[in-house]
């Protein structure tokens, strides 16, 4: 892992340290709103977050891979113990059928209800397919405006999966699984994290990756041992699967934990306080059957939430680290 | 359990790990062997596709496409914004039209709270832009900003989001104007040229920037010392909100100069699609250069099909013919006598952001264009 890492910064001359996109946080220290914009940019489909997780764990020192494939940092010993969790995952999709014309058919990866448009949001634009040889670029299908003319219209209803095919080039589904593509290979959106405003950043889930950064970068700055007792920063998987990963960090280290020693990231908040510098704290979304009643979720102001332009303040993700910082290292939230 | 140690010092050393961790995987490379032509018709057509030009905002585009013209040219701009090049002498003259501009949206309002209300310039599904990133092209150069998704979607969610508008992130229509935004900027949605499996590729706007290509290749290409008979090839403006730069051509060539034909370069809407009727228009993907001998605004006179087939054939160029539905620059000409031809390649899903194409056609009609210069 380590010569692997070595090699990357190598290729790469560390160039994205000179992003010409100034840090957020108005201390020294890591360039969040770059690593905001890069997660943003990364696809994690439920069930199948296996690239990031391999990503976090590189970057994290002393992160280990629980049973449940959390990436999970501990520091210290003893009680109390203070937990962060944060998903990774994403609602998206795998393919679930190649036609003989070499077009994909998707799968929705995720019971996360993510409003009545999520899966209009793919028509017509570019996707990205994993595959066994890489990610290729794809878009998905959308009837030619021209084409509808003078045709009864085809319904008013909102686009639906049935109607995606996803179309890589290919021209035959031999010629499809020749590039990589197979059944359940993962399908996203092609992530583009915009920035607008003065601190804005646009994207699909990037009020959860938003959380993730921030998360990550508060336990890069945290020094040994932080405060009393033991930290867990966690990152988790399949949050659109009835929580299970975060309910096995919880499981596996927040056992009985007390009121405020269990902070869940990831969920959005109203937008009515975005760019404040506020985190929104709030106990009521969270699901009480997975052990999560000792837990209170810290969410970003998050404005056109669900969308792929969903949108997050930089200060406000500057604040959540901060907040963060503190808690790992002891203070009480 | 474990204990772990950071300090200010390693902290640089573990972001850049971070960064160069979180670049995503490149993707893949189609390397592979290239059909002639192809490599130059994609270098041309992805600097023009990556050039924003709404329709009456066309400025970007021009220079670009007079900046890869041959050294030969000597383009001309008329008071419509057309780009004109004139080559060879004697009559009879021919025409070829292709045009500049792209849809997308103006500023019609800017309101209290610094949103903008936004008016469509060409026909295309509004919800394809919905929730989308945005650009706002200004004077003083480009603002981001995004599609607001729409307000409500209600107990039963339609398709169509109704009347979109754009959030520049300002919070007030002073602090929107101090980013330079003005009633009547062009708004666009980012998009780059990308490469799909063999020689297919998308992006938003090869309708018609393909067309653009396609006749800047002919240009490129051709000897103009060579050429039989005069001719004028036009990129024309504003084509998507009622073909008025092609229209002001032909008042002025039409009438005076009698065009023995008008070729209009553009797209041919394919029904080469899963989701489409296949009931006409269906000029497949990679199968050439395509005749659009009917589409919504001309109807070429059949002897005119017959012979350009049999002339392409001749010369082993991939060329077909189908009808489709649209309107087209050369239709401006046909009410002063001139015959409108209208050349173009099979695209999928088209006026959206997915278009898709095969640069085999490309190439193919670009060889047309200059076959047709020179031969017909």
């Amino acid at each position: 892992m380590r010569s692997r890492l070595c090699s990357a910064i190598a290729a790469l001359g560390c160039a994205a340290l000179a992003s010409p996109a100034p840090a957020q946080t108005p201390r020294a220290g890591p360039p969040l709103d770059s690593l905001v914009i890069r997660l943003a940019n990364m696809s994690a489909v439920t069930g199948v977050e296996d690239a990031m997780a391999l990503e976090l764990a590189a970057v994290l020192p002393l992160a280990q891979t629980d049973r449940a494939g959390n990436v999970v940092v501990i520091r210290g010993s003893g009680e109390p113990t203070r937990v962060a969790v944060c998903p990774m995952d994403e609602v998206g999709y795998v393919v679930g059928s190649i036609t003989p014309e070499g077009y994909l058919t998707l799968r929705r990866v995720g019971t996360t209800f993510m409003g009545a448009l999520y899966d209009q949001f793919l028509e017509g634009q570019r996707v990205t397919v994993f595959g066994r040889r890489g990610a290729l670029p794809g878009v998905v299908g959308v009837r030619s405006v021209h084409l509808t003319r003078g045709r009864p219209s085809a319904g008013e209803e909102p686009f639906n999966l049935d109607n995606a095919y996803v179309d890589v080039g290919a021209t035959s589904a031999s010629a499809a699984e020749a590039l990589g593509v197979d059944l359940l290979s993962p399908v996203t959106r092609e992530k583009r994290a915009h920035r607008y405003g003065t601190d804005l950043v646009a994207g699909l889930d990037v009020s959860a990756r938003a959380s993730c950064a921030a998360l990550l970068v508060a336990t890069l700055r945290l020094s040994a041992g932080g405060g009393r007792g033991t930290t867990v920063a966690a990152f988790t998987r399949r949050r659109n699967l009835r929580w299970d990963g975060a309910a096995f960090v919880v499981m596996s280290h927040a056992r009985g934990a007390a009121a405020g020693d269990l902070v869940m990231l990831g969920e959005s908040a109203a937008p009515d306080s975005l760019g404040a510098g506020a985190v929104v704290a709030t106990r009521d979304s969270l699901p009480a059957a997975q052990g999560f009643q000792a837990a209170t979720a810290w969410s970003l102001p998050t404005r056109y939430a669900r969308t792929p332009v969903e949108t997050v303040s930089l200060k406000d993700v500057a604040a959540l680290a901060d907040r963060l910082e503190a808690f790992l290292g002891g203070q009480r939230p | 359990m474990t204990h772990g140690r950071t300090d200010a010092r390693t902290h640089g050393a573990w972001m850049a790990a971070a960064l160069a961790a979180f670049s995503l995987t490149p993707l893949r490379a189609f390397a592979q062997q290239e059909p002639i032509g192809v490599t130059e018709a994609r270098d041309i057509v992805s600097r023009l596709v990556e050039t924003y030009g709404v329709s009456g905002h066309e400025a970007a585009v021009r220079e670009a496409v007079i900046k890869l013209l041959p050294a030969w040219a000597n383009p001309t701009i008329d008071s419509a914004g057309n780009v004109l090049v004139r080559a060879g002498s004697g009559e009879p003259l021919t025409v070829y039209v292709a045009h500049l501009d792209e849809i997308g949206f103006t500023v019609s309002a800017i309101r209290e709270n610094g949103q903008l209300e936004l008016r469509p310039a060409g026909g295309f599904f509004r919800s394809l832009f919905e929730a989308e990133p945005a650009l706002v092209h200004t004077a003083t150069g480009v603002v981001p900003a995004v599609f607001m998704p729409r307000d409500s979607v209600g107990r039963t969610p339609a398709r169509d989001p109704g009347a979109l508008r754009a959030d520049p992130g300002t919070g007030s229509r002073a602090a929107t104007e101090a980013l330079g935004i003005r009633v009547g900027d062009a708004v666009t949605m980012p998009k780059s040229f990308a490469r799909l499996a063999g020689t297919r590729a998308t992006g938003r706007s090869f309708d018609d920037r393909v067309g653009s290509t396609a006749q800047l290749l002919a240009v490129r290409h051709l000897d103009p010392r060579r050429l039989p008979h005069a001719v004028l090839f036009v990129w024309s403006t504003r084509e998507e909100i009622g073909l008025d730069g092609a229209r002001f051509v032909a008042e002025h060539v039409g009438a005076s100069e009698h065009p023995a034909r008008v070729y209009a370069i553009d797209t041919f809407v394919s029904s080469d699609a899963p989701l489409e009727i296949k009931t006409f228009a269906d000029a497949p993907l990679g199968g050439g250069a395509v005749v659009r001998a009917v589409d919504n605004s001309s109807v070429t006179p059949p002897a005119l099909v017959d012979s350009l087939l049999a002339l392409a054939r001749a010369r082993h160029i991939p060329l077909v013919a189908g009808t489709t539905n649209g309107g087209n620059d050369g239709s401006t000409f046909t009410r002063f006598g001139v015959p409108d031809v209208g050349l173009g390649w099979p695209q999928r899903y088209a006026h959206s952001p997915a278009e898709v194409i095969d640069l085999t056609d490309l190439v193919a009609l670009a060889d047309v264009i200059q076959l047709t210069a020179e031969r017909w």
